[in-house]
């Protein structure tokens, strides 16, 4: 145990002891640059939740896909629940296309109105809506509006919920979502390299007498390319972790402040709780985009020189 | 060592400040390279420590030819080579003791391997009590030995000192002088570029070629030695 501690040690202080030897850290002076990565490790939190959580929708919800209609039969004057029912489910079972259609076991009023009255005791004869649950034939596609129109003649107070229908649109919206997100991503990725570009360009030109007295010493290139490349290391480091768990604090207290009333509306619509584990990759790859970066970019610079 | 053949340079676009250059420095040789101030002295150097290329004839150096080197075969030759620079190029924000671990650090040694060697070195040069000091709070002369201990550190082949003895007082010029003789019986081949004659006339043994507008000339050959 005290090996693994002494391990642990060994590798956080040589963690530590990764920085540019020879340039100067130019901390400092690097604020903007900082800035605009941790905003760049922000936006790509913020899409990153936002591919996660759709996906997870979009895949929750194509599940129910299989095809499920549900046909509500609210309580009429006119005819006894029993009827109503009765009547539906004959209509419904001889439509072509339907696999099966049963009856969804009654739920007391009082069941009902419990998440918004609490518990109470209602008088027993209160009528409330009754569910009939339909399968669709696998491969079936019948004919809904035709179906409505006679479920609706036939038995008053009848109404097709067709939700698989906007479900199956909401699924393809969601779907849109995500490639939408995973196209921010790429470009987010695209801007920190562009941007990183510029900075490992800029520390070059500010460090170029540095960089030539090091060549005269005998340096490769990949040596003085290491050393702008550790120092990009932290920024990302650094930045990709503002960046992060600012998204990460806006992220939960959204799903916190906002998600109570949305999650009744729409089950799971706060982020995926996925998100966060993930967001710690963030940092990781504003780190790696840097360090790559900044070695082509200084690679190529010095290249070009004698 | 080092062979020159009808060499010219230009810097950029502009005239040829050397012209027709040939020599030759044999191993384990001293030469002094005199002329006046502007005459080429540091641009010849500059051509033997591989910061320029010729625009016209052939160097070459430990036997490769630089006109046709590729970029990632020098470092190796750069190593054999320490440069004591006409302005010391030292690392502003590096301790006397840093810029002098440099040429070895680049070569990706252990620091364990060579840091009281540096240490010595310094102490030999009499900067023993400066070693954390950095290059803006040292005088001229301090700067000069912290240059000089940087480009012997890493025991080079070539040495080539451009005015090394620019900055300091006679009296350390002589001992400066008198530790580039040291360093060549202990067969470093070096090159001194100065305008001090005192100096050149205290090394009667060694070669003296003398350069003015571009243009070399051999005033003294040392024993061995053909141009
Ligand atoms: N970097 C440079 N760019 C253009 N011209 C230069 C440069 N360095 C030196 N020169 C010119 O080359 C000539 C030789 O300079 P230099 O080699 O420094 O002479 P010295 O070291 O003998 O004083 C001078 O005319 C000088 O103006
Ligand atoms: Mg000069």
């Amino acid at each position: 145990m005290t090996r693994f501690f002494a391990y642990i040690r060994q590798f956080l202080d040589r963690l530590a002891a990764i920085r540019s030897a020879v340039v100067p850290p130019a901390d400092g002076a690097r604020w903007p640059l900082h800035l605009v990565i941790a905003v760049m490790c922000f936006l790509a939190s913020i899409a990153l939740g936002i591919t996660l959580t759709v996906s997870n929708i979009a895949e929750e919800w194509s599940a129910d896909l299989a095809g499920v209609i549900t046909v509500q039969i609210k309580p009429r004057e006119e005819m006894a629940m029993e009827d109503q029912i009765a009547r539906a489910l004959e209509i419904i079972e001889a439509t072509p296309g339907i696999a099966s259609a049963a009856r969804v076991p009654a739920t007391s009023a009082a069941e009902l109105l419990e998440p918004w009255l609490g518990a109470v005791t209602l008088p027993e004869d209160i009528a409330v809506p009754q569910l009939i649950d339909v399968r669709l034939a696998p491969g079936g596609d019948p004919d809904l509006t035709a179906l409505t129109q006679r479920l609706t003649n036939a038995v008053p107070g009848a109404e097709v919920d067709d939700h698989f229908r906007w479900k199956a649109r909401l699924g393809a919206f969601a779907g849109s979502l995500e490639a939408l997100a995973i196209a921010a991503l790429f470009l987010i990725v695209a801007a920190t390299v562009a941007i990183v570009v510029f900075a490992t360009r800029a520390a070059m030109e500010a460090n170029r007498e540095i960089i030539e007295v090091l060549h005269l010493i005998g340096a490769r290139d990949k040596f003085i390319a290491g050393e702008f490349q550790v120092q990009f290391l932290w920024v990302g480091l650094r930045a990709g972790l503002i960046g992060a768990v600012v998204a990460a604090v806006l992220l939960l207290s959204l799903t916190i402040f906002a998600g109570g009333r949305g999650e009744f509306f729409l089950p799971g619509l706060g982020v995926t709780w996925q998100t966060y584990p993930a967001l710690l990759l963030v940092p990781l790859l504003a780190a790696g985009v840097s360090v790559m970066t900044a070695r082509l970019t200084a690679m190529s610079v010095l290249g070009q020189r004698l | 060592m080092v062979r020159f053949e009808n060499v010219g340079m230009r810097y950029g676009m502009g005239p040829e400040v050397l012209r027709d250059i040939s020599f030759k420095l044999e191993t384990g040789s001293i030469s002094f390279l005199t002329g006046p101030s502007g005459a080429g002295k540091s641009s010849l150097l500059r051509l033997m420590y591989l910061a320029h290329r010729p625009s016209r004839g052939h160097i070459t150096m430990f036997g490769e030819d630089v006109n046709v080197l590729p970029r990632a075969e020098m470092p190796p030759l750069r190593r054999r080579i320490g440069v004591v620079f006409q302005e010391f190029r030292l690392l502003d924000h590096m301790s006397a003791l840093e810029n002098v671990c440099l040429p070895l650090m680049v070569t990706g040694a252990p620091r364990e391997g060579y840091l009281s060697d540096v240490r010595e070195l310094l102490t030999w040069v009499g900067l023993g009590d400066r070693m954390n000091a950095t290059p803006p709070t040292l005088s001229g002369g301090e700067k000069q030995r912290v240059a000089i201990a940087r480009a012997v550190v890493a025991q080079p082949d070539l040495l080539l000192a451009d005015e090394p003895t620019g900055n300091v007082d006679p009296e350390l010029g002589i001992k400066l002088l008198r530790l580039f003789m040291e360093l060549n019986r202990m067969g470093t081949t070096i090159m001194i570029a100065t305008h001090d004659m005192a100096l050149v006339d205290r090394a009667q043994d060694a070669m003296h070629m003398h350069i003015d507008q571009g243009q070399l000339s051999v005033v003294r050959m040392s024993e061995g030695a053909l141009p």
